[in-house]
């Protein structure tokens, strides 16, 4: 490595630090416990006052174009904040937004990109990707429509979709058979929003002949997509590793002042070799997601394809024991609404529930071996 | 990965090169099967990484290591592992030449260490004894002083290498009313043809393996200069052992060569076909990646702060837990032809399938020696301040 990549990796790693500092001032004064209970009690699922002031910071727009209001940044800068973001449990749609601006970014027209970039990267409006349910492969479709297209279809489970003003929305086009994705604004669709059991939000589409102008096609199509999914799943797995630190923080503390026995329950080695291994599980977890960012650089798409389903299935493991053990430890308040360990519970089941569940992601690793990899879940 | 720079990664090929072309297949094959290498095979090898100047790299240059990054070393130990190459006994270049670099006498390091580091001696460790393994501080074997000379009466056990050892660094007692039981420890080291000194072997279930030892001391007479440091320091120096290379307790490259034995055999078994089986080798290789991006992300930190916590502790019980999974996978791979043990059953062309169940066996030491996972449990436990067990 040359000395002006050291100092350029140096002076990263100096603003990273201040965005981290300043993202954790705001989620400790926007994102309290009882304030986000408040929140997504709220019709609209999430602070209006947190989005602010995440906005204030400049976050939604770093890594997005400087031409269209961006900052410079990287993904891993967005995992950063997407792990504060986990360990505060926190409800707004940041990760949807920066997944679909980063895809724009990606695979937009100049058009498309002039016209949205700077409205997200203010955080004045929310972008999300309308990929589809689980293991839901079925993608709307686009007929063509003179010069331009016609889009029908349903979308399920879409991560912060309640919130969106703008959707990119993966389209098989009629007859060729490729995958075309299009801007779709919210006007245009059927929307069902709801809370999910994390209390995140998220949306169900209907496109029944959406009207797709000849402007509304991105540049950029499966490559793109594949490359979007893999950055929500990484973003995802930052997530849950905030969520697994804290909730293992929230554990150890618990058992350290829950007195058994005339003790804290600490004092018990059956409990203390479970906490470690909730520590090790954690660990494990960001150690893998580290190294699955890494592999976004490389502009492979097989080998980050593969990193990506690693991250996913590893993490997905350890935070299936963390939330379990993190409720057993806690006993009965482990289960109750007004004490965060249900809260971490959910937040890291939800991992499990979204952007391909264990067994797709350990089918992909495997066939990457033999295959080339890259193909959206 | 940021963790190598593009030359150690060039070292790397040139050392994988290197292995291929030196080290006989047959020792390698061995090593892969895990069977035990011949000592001739292996002090051949060990004077070969010697007469290259690798023969513990992790040395100060003064001693004869090799002043390399810690980076390099751990990848120089890895790659080698990775390689099939027959490891060198660990109790004597990475235990105890770094305890004596720290702790001996000029004497005492010009006496053993240039013979340590040609492979000229090899080092056993005396520190188990029957009634002494977790709480190893308890151990009985006494050592006392008489006309100049320590006399040494007791019993060691578990004594890996023993019976191929011409010398032991043992913890002994010696004193028996210290306030605490680690505070009465000294360091000895002793020739293993003194006289009333005798060494049985253990058999395992394995058969055929002659690994670990018992090793029985009748009033065996050691010279005064052979202590280490001070007396009843002992128990200190034995527990600064802990390096750097205690990085390489994950094991990564001995996982990772036999994750790829495993995948050469399900290729050429056409395992892969059962869809369970291939998951099973998908999620050992995903644990695979895990676990070295945990040893990367150590080596990280400890080239940020120099420091090493209680990472080690986690990745020795992730490294010996995958090494455990990928000896019982293999076994799962060969089925049935697990079962006959010994030469009149191997069949053919599957002679890897003989070695499949001794392997899973063996395997099964690794969470219990080096401080069993449960120990290390604890340490990780006492780190993240969650108080001594009740």
């Amino acid at each position: 490595m040359s000395v002006g990549l050291e100092e350029a990796a140096a002076s990263d790693r100096e603003v990273r630090a201040l965005l981290r500092q300043s993202l954790e001032t705001v989620l400790a004064r926007h994102v309290t416990f009882e304030q986000r209970r408040a929140a997504y009690q709220s019709s609209r699922r999430y602070s209006a006052e947190a989005w602010n002031a995440y906005a204030g910071l400049g976050l939604m727009a770093v890594s997005l174009p400087e031409a269209h209001g961006g900052v410079p940044g990287g993904l891993g800068d967005l995992a950063m904040a997407s792990e504060l973001m986990g360990s505060a449990l926190a409800l707004e749609p940041y990760r949807a937004t920066m997944i679909g601006a980063r895809l724009l970014a990606a695979a937009g027209t100049a058009e498309q990109q002039a016209s949205w970039l700077p409205a997200l990267a203010t955080g004045a409006r929310r972008a999300a990707l309308a990929h589809g349910a689980p293991g839901d492969r079925a993608f709307a479709e686009a007929s063509r429509d003179g010069a331009g297209w016609r889009i029908n279809g349903r979308k399920r489970v879409i991560p912060g979709g309640d919130a969106a003003d703008l959707f990119i929305v993966p389209a098989r086009v009629d007859g060729e058979g490729e995958v075309a994705l299009f801007l779709v604004p919210v006007e245009a669709v059927e929307r069902r929003g709801y809370g999910c059991f994390d209390w995140t939000g998220a949306a169900d589409l209907v496109l029944v002949d959406v009207p797709g102008p000849p402007g509304a096609r991105l540049a950029g199509g499966e490559a793109a997509l594949a490359c979007a999914l893999d950055e929500a799943v990484i973003l995802a797995c930052a997530d849950a590793v905030g969520a697994m630190r804290a909730a293992n923080r929230l554990t150890r503390d618990y058992a350290g002042t829950r007195r058994q026995f005339g003790v804290p329950i600490a004092s018990f080695q059956v409990l203390q070799h479970r906490m470690v291994d909730m520590a090790i599980a954690e660990e494990l977890a960001a150690s893998i997601t580290t190294a699955a960012l890494a592999a976004f650089g490389q502009e492979d798409p097989a080998s980050r394809a593969r990193a990506v389903s690693a991250a996913k299935v590893t993490v997905g493991d350890s935070a299936q024991y963390v939330a379990r053990q993190c409720i057993q430890i806690h006993g009965g308040m482990g289960l109750t609404e007004e004490y965060p360990a249900a809260h971490y519970f959910a937040r890291l089941g939800m991992f499990e529930r979204l952007f391909g569940d264990r067994d797709e992601h350990v089918r992909r690793f495997a066939a990457s071996g033999q295959k080339d990899a890259g193909e959206a879940w | 990965m940021a963790v190598y720079s593009s030359e150690d990664l060039a070292f790397a090929e040139e050392l994988r090169a290197f292995v291929r072309a030196e080290l006989p297949a047959s020792v390698r094959g061995k090593v892969i099967h895990g069977i035990q290498v011949e000592p001739a095979e292996r002090r051949t090898w060990h004077k070969l990484l010697h007469s290259r100047g690798w023969a513990a790299p992790h040395w100060p240059v003064e001693h004869g290591g090799t002043g390399w990054s810690v980076e390099r070393t751990h990848l120089f130990n890895e790659t080698l592992a990775e390689e099939g190459a027959p490891d060198l006994g660990t109790f004597g270049l990475k235990m105890f030449g770094p305890l004596l670099i720290r702790h001996g006498s000029e004497a005492q390091r010009q006496r053993y260490l240039p013979r340590l580091l040609a492979g000229d001696d090899l080092w056993c460790q005396g520190f188990s004894e029957p009634g002494a393994g977790s709480d190893l501080a308890s151990l009985k074997t006494r050592a006392e002083l008489d006309g100049g000379e320590w006399v040494v009466n007791g019993q060691k056990m578990w004594t890996t290498m023993a019976h191929e050892a011409n010398m032991m660094f043992a913890l002994v007692r010696t004193d028996r009313d210290a306030p605490k039981p680690q505070m009465g420890l000294s360091l000895l080291l002793i020739a293993m043809d003194m006289p009333g000194l005798t060494v049985r072997p253990i058999r395992l279930l394995n058969g055929e393996q002659h690994h670990t030892n018992e090793v029985f001391f009748d009033n065996v007479r050691v010279p005064a200069e052979n202590l280490v440091g001070e007396v009843n320091k002992g128990w200190t120096y034995a527990r600064a052992l802990l390096g750097n290379e205690r990085l390489s307790i994950a094991r990564v490259g001995w996982n990772k060569r036999q994750l790829a034995h495993i995948k050469r055999i399900a290729a050429v078994e056409g395992a892969l076909r059962s869809p369970l089986l291939a998951a099973r080798i998908a999620e050992a290789e995903i644990a695979l990646m895990a676990l070295q991006a945990m040893a990367m992300a150590t080596l990280e930190r400890v080239q940020a702060s120099e420091a090493l916590g209680i990472e080690a502790n986690m990745l020795k019980i992730k490294g010996s837990e995958l090494q455990q999974r990928l000896a019982e996978l293999l076994v799962e791979i060969a089925g049935p032809r697990a079962v006959p043990l010994g030469p009149d059953g191997a069949e053919g062309d599957h002679g890897w399938a003989a070695h499949a169940f001794p392997g899973h066996f063996y395997t099964r030491v690794v969470s219990i020696y080096g401080g069993s996972n449960e120990i290390q449990r604890n340490i990780i436990a006492r780190a993240l301040g969650l108080g001594r067990a009740s």
